[in-house]
């Protein structure tokens, strides 16, 4: 732009920069007056949304009062699940709900978030939370385990 | 047969005569909800959801229990029906638990099905619901969850009726009835695991299954179970290529609806992590001796170019591997190793091919079907007691005995339980039980009702579970035989899949067919290759002493199909030879430190046929892959064979097979389509030569 502005100046197609200079002063006017304005953007990191009550980000597990699995295992979220990415193996446990998932994993890479599993679950034990933060260098680290997915579950 | 016609909700439909409502609603393809009613079981109309209307009758009708009359009108939509059966399901969910996401039943519950469809308006009870029992062991296999039952009687109607244990029964009277074992008895009959496929809800479930899959996630494949002759049709379920169950499949020809124990529940070693996955080369590079199957293969050539000369091999076979296997191993034996020497690992002492075997079972004397059992008015069961070698089998002599009148009159080693089903029985010694049968024929015996019986017998059925003492037994069946006309023999032996083997010519001196080795082996050379030797082979115990004493230097150790244990007297002179080559699933003695060491597949892992002691071909479906790139053991012997003949011949167990019914063994005509799913019986020369023109 700026080379342009010298070209133009010194091939006498707009000597002194009639045409240019209103332009710049208008331009540091806006930053200017944006320079007084709140921001519509957020410090991402630092600040976080708080997101709508509906929104659906990735599922978590629901815990039970004493930390352990609500999930029976029965298998209705990996059969519904869209993309495939629920894996789960059931085993028997001494509890009174008799089966319980020895290995449950969610492939996050994989889920689109789309809420299958919270509605076929019997026994409300997966729901879909307001975290949507993913990122990471590792394809592997996506596969959330039953403990990564039991932990700091938020009651709505 | 003399058919009725009757209609039902207009719909004609010509059923036998013997049939019930039910059945002909069934045929016709109307559903008509069920729970009580099971094919291989009286019925006792106990489950009430069948009601219809007939016409004429005043009240509903279960159509399980309602014989069908000829003109019979029969009404399964009116609104008294309907009205009938969503009484009948909200009663049953009172204090059902409806816990279907936890119950191994959901997904294939028939309760689940006629809920749905019955679409009553819920329940309307306000109480909470009785709180029961819900996982008890009652045997070693079985866990009843008290809570889910519905009262069919099914499994009680098992034990009592089916497998005669009578381990089962209810207890308790009106809200509190339940199902238990009597006081003081664990279930240990050998058939608990049908319980878990007659339960029509999640109440009885095996140890070995609970928990593991949902019906859904799994893939359901017909086969047939290896683990002894019986060869019962199952259903082989799989969930990412590991085994999870095996469920009986409904087979009126050989096991019709049922599975023992044995069979069903042992299938551990089909992903067990010490499986055998890479082949094997002593003196190999790598650290383990481990090395592709093509360098395998080159080794195994290179071991027989570097023997030379023929009849220096032998060729050690274990009794469960498929009629392919067998079919293979003996044509690549005689024709490329020039070795006659087949010995069938069938135990110690037990059952070789010989001429007198063979011509008994030339002779049309031996029963042509397991299901002519069924219509057997004497039955003389003789040597092991079924129940413990083929348990099937004695399902099939119970239910002669009890649904057709049969006699059945028992000479066995040890009690067992057809014992109370038995006109008769007498304890034997099974090293004397050639003289005992000679002394049954010959009427020596003192007190003797069975000779008798089997001389007025119309339809006799001598099954003889002996084994051992070849040819003095079958000396005596010759004599049994020559009591009456109308006597059949059924030949039973250890060893699952011996008369497949037998069929398909794996025997010193027979070819397939039971054609004997002397003067048509050389026919085959075009066919089989240059070397197949003109005379019969070894005995086996010629074959251990040729072993031992060095005139045979090599030996091919071949287990496919299931863990086996050889016999230490054939093994120890296995050990003694130069090269030995082995196919094993698993590490042993005769495995480890081969010349050449093979892994096979399991029973799960191939497709091939296996034959039943009535000489019924069964088909085995490939169900799971297997450890990776595995060769079908037929295919390893078909790439050897192009390396030292050079001849190209197909190893998928499809081609072997082909090979196989055009070999004489008499399995003409088949293939694997015309055999699945109920299997197919062989047709010999010598039968179809003696049978009308256009018989089948």
């Amino acid at each position: 732009m700026a080379d342009d502005v010298r070209d133009n100046v010194q091939k006498g197609r707009d000597p002194g920069g009639r045409f240019v200079l209103p332009e710049i002063i208008k331009g540091y006017g806006v930053t200017l007056r944006e320079f007084f304005t709140p921001p519509t953007t957020m410090k991402y990191p630092e600040e976080r949304w708080t997101m709508p009550p509906r929104f659906r980000g990735y599922p978590k597990l629901v815990p039970n009062p004493d930390g352990s699995e609500r999930c029976v295992a029965c298998g209705l979220c990996a059969v519904v699940c869209p993309p495939i990415a629920i894996q789960l193996q059931a085993d028997e446990t001494d509890r009174s709900k008799e089966r319980y998932p020895i290995k449950f994993e969610i492939h996050m890479g994989r889920c689109i978030n789309c809420g299958f599993c919270e509605e076929a679950c019997p026994v409300d034990a997966i729901r879909m939370s307001s975290k949507y933060e993913l990122t990471t260098t590792q394809l592997d680290s996506l596969i959330y385990s039953k403990s990564i997915l039991l932990k700091d579950y938020e009651a709505p | 047969m003399a058919t009725v016609k009757i209609k039902i909700n207009e719909q004609e439909v010509e059923v036998p005569a013997s049939a019930t409502v039910l059945e002909a609603a069934l045929k016709a393809g109307i559903d008509v909800p069920y729970m009580c009613y099971h094919p291989g079981m009286k019925v006792v109309a106990v489950c009430r959801v069948c009601q219809v209307e007939v016409k004429g009758m005043p009240k509903l009708q279960t159509a399980c229990s309602t014989p069908v009359k000829d003109g019979m009108e029969v009404f399964t939509e009116t609104p008294a029906a309907k009205k009938a059966r969503q009484g009948t399901v909200e009663f049953w969910l009172v204090n059902h638990p409806l816990d279907c996401p936890i119950c191994d039943k959901g997904g294939e519950c028939p309760l689940q099905d006629v809920t749905y469809n019955v679409r009553g308006g819920g329940s309307r009870l306000r109480d909470p619901k009785v709180n029961r029992v819900k996982r008890k062991p009652l045997g070693e296999h079985i866990v009843f969850d008290a809570e889910r039952c519905i009262l069919c009687w099914r499994c009680t109607r098992f034990t009592q009726d089916i497998s005669g244990s009578e381990q089962l029964q209810l207890v308790n009277r009106g809200i509190r009835t339940e199902i238990d074992t009597p006081p003081g008895v664990t279930l240990t009959d050998p058939f608990s695991g049908n319980l878990a496929d007659v339960c029509p809800v999640g109440s009885l479930t095996t140890r070995e299954f609970r928990f593991k899959s949902r019906p859904w996630e799994m893939t359901a494949v017909e086969s047939t179970c290896t683990a002894c002759p019986v060869g019962c049709s199952n259903t082989l379920w799989s969930k990412v290529g590991v085994v999870q169950r095996m469920t009986a499949r409904e087979n009126l020809h050989v096991n019709d609806y049922w599975l023992c124990d044995r069979g069903r529940l042992d299938l551990g070693f089909v992903n067990d992590p010490s499986r055998l996955v890479r082949p094997k080369v002593a003196g190999s590079e790598e650290s383990d001796g481990s090395t592709s199957w093509e360098d395998a293969a080159r080794a195994f050539a290179a071991t027989i170019q570097a023997g030379g000369k023929t009849g220096t091999w032998a060729v050690l076979a274990s009794p469960h591997a498929t009629n392919e296997e067998y079919f293979a191993l003996q044509r690549f034996a005689r024709g490329v190793l020039g070795s006659s020497d087949l010995v069938l690992d069938t135990g110690p002492g037990g059952p070789e091919l010989s001429p007198a075997r063979a011509a008994l079972i030339r002779s049309g004397r031996t029963l042509p079907a397991v299901t002519d059992i069924d219509g057997a008015d004497v039955i003389f069961q003789f040597g092991g007691d079924l129940e413990a070698t083929h348990p099937v089998y004695s399902l099939r002599v119970r239910k002669a005995v009890r649904n057709h009148g049969a006699r059945l009159h028992l000479a066995t080693a040890t009690s067992g339980g057809l014992d109370r089903d038995a006109a008769s029985v007498r304890r034997l010694d099974l090293a004397k039980a050639a003289d005992t049968l000679s002394k049954v024929a010959s009427g020596a015996a003192p007190g003797e009702p069975v000779r008798d019986a089997l001389v007025s017998a119309r339809r006799g059925v001598v099954i003889v579970n002996a084994g051992s003492e070849n040819d003095r037994l079958l000396g005596a069946i010759g004599d049994i035989l020559k009591l009456n006309p109308a006597l059949k023999v059924f030949l039973l032996d250890d060893g699952s899949n011996l008369t497949g083997a037998w069929d398909s010519g794996f025997a010193a001196a027979f070819l397939p067919g039971y054609t004997p080795v002397d003067g048509s082996a050389a026919s085959r050379r075009a066919d089989w290759g240059e070397r197949v030797p003109a005379s019969a082979g070894r005995s086996r115990a010629d074959v251990v002493a040729a072993l031992k004493n060095g005139t045979i230097q090599n030996v091919l150790l071949f287990n496919s199909g299931r863990p086996w244990v050889w016999t230490p007297e054939l093994l120890d002179a296995a050990l003694v030879a130069e090269a030995r080559v082995s196919f094993d699933l698993f590490p042993g003695r005769g495995h480890d430190g081969a010349t050449v060491a093979f892994p096979s597949p399991s029973m799960a892992e191939v497709d091939g046929t296996v034959t039943a002691p009535d000489h019924r071909v069964l088909l085995l479906r490939r169900s799971v892959p297997g450890p990776e790139r595995l060769w079908h053991p037929a295919m390893v012997l078909a790439r050897v064979e192009n390396i030292v003949t050079g001849r190209a011949r197909p190893g998928a167990p499809v081609d072997v097979f082909r090979d196989l019914a055009r070999s004489g063994a008499g399995y003409e005509g088949m293939n694997y389509g015309l055999i699945r799913p109920e299997g197919r019986p062989w047709s010999p020369a010598w039968t179809r030569a003696a049978a009308p023109a256009g018989g089948s």
